[in-house]
């Protein structure tokens, strides 16, 4: 696969991990407060599929995982700057999502247009904090994915 | 602030030694890819990886690296041996 054809593939994987983690949040939310009928957990299962196939395929396959959870010494001095700079904007960019998020989970609260528990489950919150987490742990990688060339 | 481009002769000097980019990383230790941007020029190296480039190919650091574009090595070689005499 040639340079520009990899960075293609490697922003499209990037696409697929963010709308397949929203989608699947969405539809747990939705399973939550109508009910949890067939179509709709085949769809989570679907949705979960792609987002772990995505993660394995642009993210850990190429390398940019290692770079993200790894210790700093077992990195090279290029590889520590290129780190660095995509945590940066990972950090950026993750404390305006998780401010957005936080927002709505307490406008959504004092105004009643939706509840954090539903029929005894904290579904909301819980979709929430899986969303953050998934953010978390993707946001550095995904953006050398976006950025970089595959480091295998 | 904005560091100056570094020219290097690596390329020319692996080439030359018949050395792969994946030996060269091992033994100056870093991902190989990282032999690849330095041999672009897109990446400066430190400088204690630029004295461990150096010494790998066993040349002082200056016949390696340079803040200006670099001349081949026969034209340096020939402008020195004019400048000595020999």
């Amino acid at each position: 696969m040639n340079k520009v054809s990899s960075r293609r593939a490697q922003r499209a994987g990037v696409v697929v991990i963010y709308v397949s983690a929203l989608a699947l949040s969405a539809v747990a939310c939705w399973g939550e407060y109508t009910v949890w009928t067939a179509p709709v957990s085949f769809l989570a299962l679907l949705l979960l599929a792609a987002l772990l196939g995505s993660v394995h395929f642009t993210l850990i396959r190429t390398g940019f995982w290692r770079l993200t959870h790894t210790s700093v010494e077992e990195l090279d001095e290029r590889e520590v700057q290129i780190t660095h700079n995509s945590l940066r904007h990972a950090y950026g960019l993750l404390s305006r999502v998780s401010f957005v998020l936080v927002l709505f989970m307490v406008i959504s609260v004092r105004f009643s247009f939706l509840t954090l528990t539903h029929r005894g489950h904290y579904s909301l919150g819980l979709a929430i904090l899986i969303l953050i987490q998934i953010f978390i742990h993707t946001l550095p990688a995904s953006f050398l994915a976006w950025t970089e060339k595959s480091m295998d | 602030m904005k560091a100056r481009r570094l020219f290097n002769r690596i390329a020319v000097l692996r080439t030359e030694r018949q050395v792969s980019r994946k030996e060269l990383a091992e033994h100056i230790g870093v991902n190989f890819q990282t032999v690849g941007y330095l041999e672009r020029e897109e990446y400066n190296p430190s400088l204690d990886l630029a004295f461990r480039i150096s010494e790998f190919f066993g040349l002082p650091i200056e016949m390696v690296f340079s803040v200006e574009p670099m001349k081949s090595l026969s034209e340096t070689l020939n402008e020195q041996t004019r400048t000595t005499g020999g």
